[in-house]
């Protein structure tokens, strides 16, 4: 159909995107192999070992992994429950509760976030695993919620009323029938909220100020802190916060694109 | 809290609306949200030119290594905003930066400058920083969009003779008008609350020519421990984010 100028228009365009797209990472991943006085092009692992200690990443993110994986299978497991709620049974209320639940989804963080401060601090929840879990989940559940229901309803009732005769329960009916079917946009939802949690910044720096417990995102920015200075070892340190999140992205992208691609289609 | 004076550890006392009033007068606060505007051209407007030019391309004819093509480009909305911040910090870099470097070698040299320690060129500096990572997520929602536009009209399309240019405009557009407004509705709110880009860059300097609503927040509340006039503000930047979104949701409904 298309013209032989129009096919190599269409590779340049991607190709030169992709390389504005990839080319900062790559600089970076070079930059934190080479010598920090530059003096050498040899490959050396200093700034790693460097930026490791001084980011205190032994720690961070062990953090960063708890608190990602705990939200993550928290918030996946609440928003197939209430998706499953809004989409399928029919609650009283049901509406009216998922325009309760939609308010969420805009509402931003920022006004929330010096009250929760201080309402944690009050009942002695500051610096804990769970005040960061719990607020990231809180964040995350109305847009799991909205994206489980999306997923459920796209699903013929049929399968839902022909289980019903076979005599299964309500939870039966979740568990055996509409999971199964609804493994892809589970899994795309799950991705998504391990990188939102693990990519979260201002959750983790004011609800954990005294530093009891940092994640890798905030062990990068007081890197930044105190020795902004040191080019190379800050990006060993950005390759190494970055790392689990591409690989967890270059694992799962095609499932993750395809759940993405169909998921937001379906609101 | 907005109505209280209070330094987070004493007792509030109460304020009325004086937290509101003074932010009125506040130099910095109306720096912050203007600077939010400008900031919206880069995450919004220009996500959204780059976002349809790359869906169209890729959705256009079968291109071979599609899910390749897609991957790359997607990959910046996938890192952290810290990174991101770190990664561009060494772009900018005012001696060992590639940017500089870049422009010696063209002989632009007379260009180079502090990127992030310049007053005119920070927060443009940081607004592409916005651009590169949004996108790719404004390009994922236009190709989810594009596969629901029937086929049909673009077969029409071809039998009138259209071009790939009258094409983009004739059918992919108009089918991607939810798209357009879902992509900029986020990235104009994603611009009125960046924070974390901002904090690990230019922390709102040189000066505050950089400065943004929720890094002053954060900074009222958390650093000069004045919560009670943080609080005014964090309520006026969600009043103003709900404001915005409505009023594209509005706009794109008539």
């Amino acid at each position: 159909m298309s013209t032989k100028s129009e096919r190599v228009l269409t590779y340049v365009v991607l190709i030169l995107f992709s390389i504005v797209a990839v080319l900062p990472l790559v600089g970076v991943f070079r930059l934190a192999l080479s010598p920090a006085d530059g003096s050498s092009s040899a490959i050396d692992v200093g700034n790693f070992q460097r930026a490791w200690t001084t980011g205190q990443f032994a720690d961070t993110l062990v953090s960063s992994t708890i608190i990602a994986v705990a939200v993550t299978v928290l918030t996946v497991s609440m928003s197939v429950l209430s998706g499953y709620a809004f989409a399928v049974l029919n609650v009283p209320g049901g509406s009216i509760l998922f325009y309760v639940v939609l308010l969420g989804l805009i509402m931003p963080l920022e006004p929330l976030i010096i009250p929760l401060f201080y309402d944690l601090r009050r009942v002695g929840f500051d610096n804990t695993y769970w005040a960061i879990i719990g607020a990231e989940a809180a964040l995350y559940f109305s847009f799991g919620t909205f994206w489980m229901r999306g997923c459920f309803r796209s699903m013929p009732r049929s399968l839902v009323d022909a289980a019903r005769l076979d005599g299964a329960s309500t939870l039966g009916v979740l568990l055996r029938v509409l999971l199964p079917a609804a493994r892809p946009a589970v899994l795309a939802l799950s991705v998504i909220l391990f990188l939102w949690s693990w990519n979260e910044f201002l959750l983790p720096l004011v609800l954990a100020p005294t530093g009891g417990i940092q994640t890798g995102t905030i062990g990068l920015a007081s890197f930044v802190g105190q020795r902004s200075t040191d080019l190379s070892g800050l990006a060993a340190g950005a390759v190494i916060v970055s790392v689990p999140v591409l690989v967890v992205y270059v694992l799962l992208q095609r499932r993750f694109m395809s759940g993405l691609l169909s998921g937001s289609g379906r609101v | 809290l907005s109505f209280f004076e209070w330094d987070g550890i004493t007792s509030a006392e109460w304020a009325g609306t004086s937290n509101y009033r003074s932010l009125v007068s506040d130099s910095e606060v109306r720096a912050a949200f203007l600077h939010s505007l400008i900031l919206t051209v880069f995450t919004a407007f220009l996500p959204v030119c780059v976002g349809l030019l790359l869906a169209a391309t890729l959705s256009r004819a079968p291109v071979r290594g599609h899910a390749f093509f897609r991957a790359l480009l997607f990959l910046p909305v996938v890192l952290p905003a810290v990174a991101v911040g770190v990664i561009w910090r060494w772009i900018y870099h005012p001696t060992d930066g590639p940017l500089n470097a870049a422009l010696d070698a063209v002989g632009l040299g007379v260009l180079r400058r502090s990127w992030l320690g310049d007053f005119t060129w920070s927060l443009p500096a940081v607004g592409i920083m916005g651009t590169w990572v949004a996108s790719g997520l404004a390009m994922a929602l236009f190709l989810s969009g594009v596969q629901k536009i029937p086929p049909s009209l673009y077969d029409a399309a071809r039998v009138d003779g259209a071009g790939a240019v009258r094409e983009f405009f004739a059918v992919t557009l108009p089918g991607l008008r939810n798209e357009i407004v879902v992509v900029l509705t986020l990235s104009m709110i994603f611009a009125f609350r960046v924070f974390d880009i901002i904090f690990v860059t230019t922390k709102g300097g040189p000066g505050d020519s950089t400065i943004v609503p929720a890094l002053l927040v954060y900074n009222r509340a958390f650093i000069y421990g004045t919560v009670g006039a943080a609080s005014a503000l964090a309520v006026v930047l969600a009043v103003v984010i709900f404001a915005v979104s409505l009023a594209i949701v509005r706009i794109a409904e008539r």
